[in-house]
């Protein structure tokens, strides 16, 4: 079993590692943005989906890293790349405490709204804070070097944003195995009887938007050098309203989920073609709709009963992966 | 200066109270927030630019047509989104309502394009003038239409055998069903009644905001209005909207135009934070 693990983990990354040499450059920039999304998908899941808090204001958090990459990048001549992420987690990490800890005290549909205003104060400040934001003209984000080395081609920008994919999918899946994920899965499963088990609500509430937030930050940080220019309208209210999307359409609650959520939604508007943009944003909608009501665990979900049954079939005993609540990966 | 400000917010905080009056009756009967009520509202005023505009009726029918139109839509929608969702976790839902708005938004953008458009208001605009106040027959009609359209709802509550299942319905479903009310259909019914309630938020709303496909923002302030006043609570929702209304009013006059948006849900933060309950609302309390 261990062996099949990693003969299959060595084949993904093979393929992830040679795909971009096969492709246009323009699908690698596709793939690219795709990391990017799942990077701020993987915090959302965590807040979303794992501790059963709502937030509408992840394209806040990305925003928010990203403005801070693209600032200090323009602003600060020579800064190191590593220096510019550490700023963006950190900053995009406050907010989310900032949003945090009013949360604490609301839940369902209160949540929703309070992290509405949020985004739609931020958003507003995005784009009248023009000294510092460039307003609705946004900032062209300069390139990123990193000892030395120009990370200008599409190649070296899917390689630079797949490192931290794979990063951020080892810690989520490392935090998720420890005490702090469980406490996150009891608190969504049964917030009453978490508490009553002694698991520190407040503590592990602002830790998850922190969380959240944090991973928003970083994809921001990489969403900025990616598509090399930012502007208010990249992280509005619909924004928010798609990575909850991509959550819900990968799966919630499960790590797949956030990888094939994000992949799905960004090639859908190509999938869709260029004479029917117009169709987009009611084919966006319809998805999300149909999704709900047909398949409420998502793409990942009906991957993994789909598995199911085949080795039910082929080896006459299974292993349930996916519970009522949606598995744990 | 005061005196008019006051009028003025309290003229568009009885819109909102309307708007707010739609998700509360939602909210109350299916414990359901509809973030697409704004949406439903736009998709009302295209209709309404469309019986006016297009085809040239007279306004007395575009008032009935479009009002005939919402109660359609709310029908439609919740027999075919929303009924199969109803035992639902509160977040499915909320998504649900989210993706039907985008999906709304797109199907406007589609059949009446991304432009803005404008209709003749229904009351002439020349402005009144009594002592210092200056108001118009349109301000004054939208205040009347609201009190007549909040009065109505009043009686129809109370007084009706369709309004008291309505309100058993919402009060606990379980007896209700019990009690021999048709919940489904109640339901039904209460997105129809919220949707019209929207469609006449949208009409007299129109001539103000203009008609495009993001009029639907609108909705966002009547959530703060629904807040202000006490989530679930019909009179409060009231109050709320038009508090919300005045302050915005100054809010307008005082602090820069940019952030007379931002400031709205400040007050939506504010008062999530210090008094989740609102003005009028009871704290809620959770049975293990």
């Amino acid at each position: 079993m261990v062996q099949r693990k990693w003969a299959s983990l060595a084949v993904l990354g093979g393929i992830l590692v040679v795909l971009p040499f096969l492709m246009s450059p323009f699908l690698n920039y596709l793939f690219t943005l795709s990391g990017v999304y799942i990077i701020g998908v993987l915090g959302l899941n965590i807040l979303f989906g794992f501790t059963g808090l709502i937030s509408i204001a992840n394209a806040t958090f990305l925003g928010v890293g990203a403005y801070t990459a693209g600032i200090l990048m323009t602003r600060v001549a020579g800064i190191p790349y590593p220096l510019v992420i550490l700023a963006s987690c950190s900053i995009a990490a406050l907010f989310g405490l900032a949003i945090g800890l009013p949360a604490l005290r609301l839940s369902g549909h209160y949540l929703a709204m309070v992290t509405m205003g949020f985004a739609y104060v931020m958003g507003e400040l995005f784009l009248h804070w023009k000294s510092l934001t460039g307003g609705a003209l946004g900032i062209q984000v300069p390139k990123v070097t990193l000892l030395g080395f120009v990370f200008s081609g599409d190649k070296s920008k899917y390689f630079l944003v797949l490192f931290f994919v794979v990063l951020t999918v080892l810690i989520s899946t490392n935090i998720l195995k420890t005490k702090t994920g469980r406490a996150f899965v009891a608190i969504r499963d049964h917030e009453i009887a978490a508490e009553t088990m002694g698991i520190n609500l407040m503590w592990y509430k602002t830790l998850s938007f922190v969380i959240s937030a944090f991973f928003g930050g970083l994809a921001g940080a990489l969403y900025a050098p990616v598509v090399s220019f930012i502007d208010p309208s990249s992280f509005d209210l619909l924004v928010s309203v798609l990575l909850l999307e991509m959550v819900i359409v990968g799966g919630t609650g499960s790590i797949l989920g956030s990888i094939i959520g994000p992949i799905f939604l960004t090639f859908l508007p190509e999938a869709v073609g260029k004479s029917y943009q117009l169709y987009l944003i009611v084919i966006q909608g319809m998805v999300l709709v149909l999704v709900l009501i047909f398949m409420p665990f998502g793409f990942s979900g009906m991957i993994f009963n789909l598995y199911d049954k085949v080795e039910r079939r082929w080896l006459g005993f299974s292993e349930q992966k996916i519970g009522k609540e949606g598995g744990s990966l | 200066m005061l005196f008019q400000q006051i009028v003025s917010g309290i003229a568009t905080g009885f819109i909102y109270s309307l708007v707010g009056l739609a998700l509360i009756l939602v909210f109350k009967a299916t414990d359901t927030i509809n973030f697409a009520v704004g949406d439903m509202m736009m998709f009302c005023a295209f209709m309404a630019y469309t019986f006016l505009n297009i085809l040239k009726l007279p306004y007395y029918q575009v008032f009935v047509l479009t009002i005939l139109f919402s109660a359609l839509l709310g029908l439609v929608l919740e027999r075919l989104v929303f009924r199969p969702v109803m035992k639902a976790p509160v977040f499915t839902v909320i998504m649900l309502t989210f993706g039907l708005g985008l999906a709304l938004r797109g199907v406007a953008g589609v059949t009446w394009t991304f432009d803005t458009y404008s209709i003749k208001p229904a009351f002439s605009i020349t402005p009144l003038r009594f002592w210092h106040l200056v108001i118009t027959p349109l301000t004054i009609g939208n205040v009347v239409i609201c009190l007549i359209l909040m009065l109505v709802l009043f009686l129809f509550f109370k007084f009706t055998v369709l309004g008291i299942a309505l309100r058993a319905a919402a009060q606990n479903r379980l007896a209700a069903i019990l009690m021999g009310i048709k919940v489904g259909r109640v339901s039904s019914l209460t997105w129809m009644i919220s949707s019209v309630i929207g469609g006449v938020a949208a009409i007299l709303l129109a001539p103000f905001t203009f008609i495009d496909t993001n009029m639907g923002i609108v909705a966002l302030k009547a959530f703060v209005a629904c807040v202000l006043g006490g989530f679930g609570s019909i009179p409060g929702c009231i109050v709320g909207g038009i508090t919300l209304g005045v302050m915005e009013s100054f809010a307008g006059y005082y602090l820069p135009t940019e952030y007379k948006q931002a400031f709205t849900f400040l007050v939506l933060i504010g008062v999530l934070c210090i008094r989740p309950t609102g003005i009028f609302g009871i704290p809620k309390m959770k049975r293990v």
